[in-house]
């Protein structure tokens, strides 16, 4: 199976530093992705490398079998690819429907911006694309609410709906259970959310959270100071000796 | 449209809205009723103070579209009411006084100016932009006083006013024009910020990396900003130079231009009336102080760090905002 996004001796150097060491990495269609690995491995300067944030030194990432290395971060959103941050970054003064038609209209299927007349919260199109996506989060009786009056929880889902929002293809979710806490509110919740996703987009999910990972992933890559080490299914990340070496330690991996 | 607001219920959504806006209106009322006042008390200085103030509330007006909502500190902007002044003047210089002639040009150098100006400047981002923003504006400063031909440092006085029929150097049509200048600029913005271009630049003032992050580039938008910005600030130029009948460097000089950054922050940076208040409070503290004591600097400026410390959203969040907040 062709990947959706392929990922070819990657680099980032700072100074002497190689945080991003040759990383090779394939997202297949419909598959969920995890990248582990301890604090500091290089986890969200890959995602960065991938959405065009942060500039590559070497190496070569194409979608859909077409090259992207030229394309700045804007047009690669517009090409096909989401992100979510591990630190919120919704617009904390604008309501969760604006949050959310900002990202819906930033989307290749509605042109340009540069519309002065319309209100942008009562503009047919977006607001309806908006709506679905507040209601596919559970965040319907929010709606007008202040993103900065959401609780947390609320506002990573607010990060997932706005990734969501410009229909791409391969989604890069740093840490969406990050801060979250477990229970019925917390991660489980986005566990569940994750695996209705599952299927529709290729994601790319970095996540500390070993429950949701082993549950929700179809292949794991793990990172060690830059460097892919290891990649494969559960299982296999779970009986191999260099991860345990490497990131597990002696921590007990769930079964 | 219709049904979002029915859906809200107008009692939760009417007084809400209906305040500000109810404001708004008694305001303008108020200030159409200065030419009748000018007129009974025999006191042409009021109408002269109140067009003076209507200048610069259009010019902060302008300036808030850029600073408070596209959050693009420009240390610059008087050099536009000093390009609109200029066009004026000079073109009078050759003969030319039609008052149609007059605006067209204002808006067009205005934009020819503001453009790369704009572009530029938005190479950089924070202190940078407030730098060059001043240094630009100091080049068009040293420009005017350099200009020998049309007066250097001591200015261009204008033989024929932009040219409007019978209305021509009447001061109460003067002051009327202004007026509606001003109201038309504020329904105007009123629908812009609203709108999807309003949505991008105010999200691009809180968190640029993020609006990249939804797959649209903020430089187009906040350049655009700019230059309407500055459009807004150039007709206030050119009211300016009918107003005084004189076009001088000293209008854009770098003081004329903080003066309208305090304005806008006086009043309240990102909302729609703050500046027409900004503009109005530092005008006429600066009139009543000058009255009192030839020190008038010394108490005016703790007064505007006291409120710009202490109101959030300036004057005009403060009466706008008293009845539905806690």
């Amino acid at each position: 199976m062709q990947p959706l996004l392929s990922i070819r001796g990657l680099v980032k150097r700072y100074g002497g530093l190689l945080v991003t060491d040759h990383v090779d990495l394939d997202i297949r269609p419909g598959e969920i992705h995890a990248v582990i690995g301890p604090n500091g491995a290089g986890k969200t300067t890959l995602i960065s490398q991938v959405m065009g944030e942060i500039p590559s030194d070497e190496g070569t990432i194409s979608l859909g079998g077409r090259s992207i290395d030229a394309l700045g971060m804007a047009q690669r959103v517009r090409a096909g690819i989401g992100r979510s941050y591990q630190i919120t970054s919704v617009i904390q003064q604008f309501t969760v429907l604006e949050n959310v038609v900002l990202a819906v209209q930033g989307g290749h299927a509605h042109g340009h911006g540069f519309r002065f007349w319309t209100p942008a919260v009562r503009t047919p199109g977006l607001v309806d694309e908006a709506d679905e996506l507040i209601r596919l989060m559970g965040l319907s009786a929010r709606r007008d609410t202040p993103a900065m009056s959401l609780s947390y929880g609320q506002q990573r889902q607010l990060e997932i709906a706005m990734a969501l929002a410009g229909k791409p293809q391969v989604l890069l979710l740093d840490e969406p259970m990050a801060g979250m806490g477990h229970g019925d509110t917390g991660s489980d919740m986005m566990v569940e959310l994750l695996r209705r996703l599952k299927g529709r987009y290729g994601i790319l999910l970095i996540e500390h959270d070993m429950d949701a990972v082993f549950s929700l992933a179809d292949r794991i890559s793990v990172l060690f100071y830059g460097k892919v080490i290891c990649c494969g299914d559960a299982d296999a990340i779970r009986r191999s000796p260099e991860v345990r070496e490497a990131y597990l330690g002696d921590e007990e991996v769930a079964a | 449209m219709d049904t979002s607001i029915a859906q809200a219920g107008p009692g939760r959504r009417f007084p809400a809205a209906s305040w500000p806006v109810c404001l708004t209106v008694a305001l303008f009322l108020l200030l159409a009723l200065v030419p009748v006042y000018s007129a009974l008390a025999d006191s042409p200085y009021v109408l002269l103070q109140f067009s003076r103030i209507l200048v610069f509330a259009l010019a902060a007006v302008g300036l808030n579209l850029a600073l408070g909502y596209g959050g693009l500190v420009s240390f610059g902007h008087a050099m536009y009411i000093g390009i609109g002044a200029y066009c004026v003047a000079v073109a009078s210089h050759y003969g030319a006084d039609s008052g149609v002639l007059h605006l067209v040009l204002v808006l067009a150098v205005t934009a020819l100016v503001a453009a790369p100006v704009g572009l530029v400047a938005l190479r950089t981002r924070g202190i940078a932009f407030i730098m060059i923003t001043l240094a630009l504006a100091q080049m068009f400063y040293f420009l005017a006083v350099g200009l020998k031909q049309y007066g250097g440092d001591e200015g261009l006085p204008i033989r024929q006013l932009s040219h409007f029929g019978a209305l021509t150097g009447n001061h109460a049509a003067l002051y009327l024009a202004l007026l509606a200048c001003l109201g038309g600029s504020l329904l105007l913005l009123r629908r812009v910020i609203a709108s999807r271009f309003g949505l991008i630049l105010r999200a691009s003032s809180m968190d640029a990396r993020r609006v990249r992050a939804v797959g649209t580039t903020p430089l187009g938008y906040q350049l655009l900003a700019y230059v309407l910005s500055a459009e807004l600030c150039g007709l206030a130029g050119f009211f300016l130079a009918n107003l005084t009948a004189f076009a001088s460097p000293a209008y854009m000089a770098w003081t004329a231009s903080g003066e309208l950054i305090i304005m806008v922050l006086l009043g309240g940076a990102g909302t729609l009336v703050g500046p027409v208040v900004g503009a109005a409070g530092f005008l006429l503290l600066e009139d009543v102080l000058k009255g009192l004591t030839d020190h008038w600097m010394i108490v005016m400026g703790p007064v505007i760090v006291l409120i710009v410390l202490f109101l959030r959203n300036g004057l005009w969040g403060m009466m706008s905002h008293s009845r539905e907040d806690h």
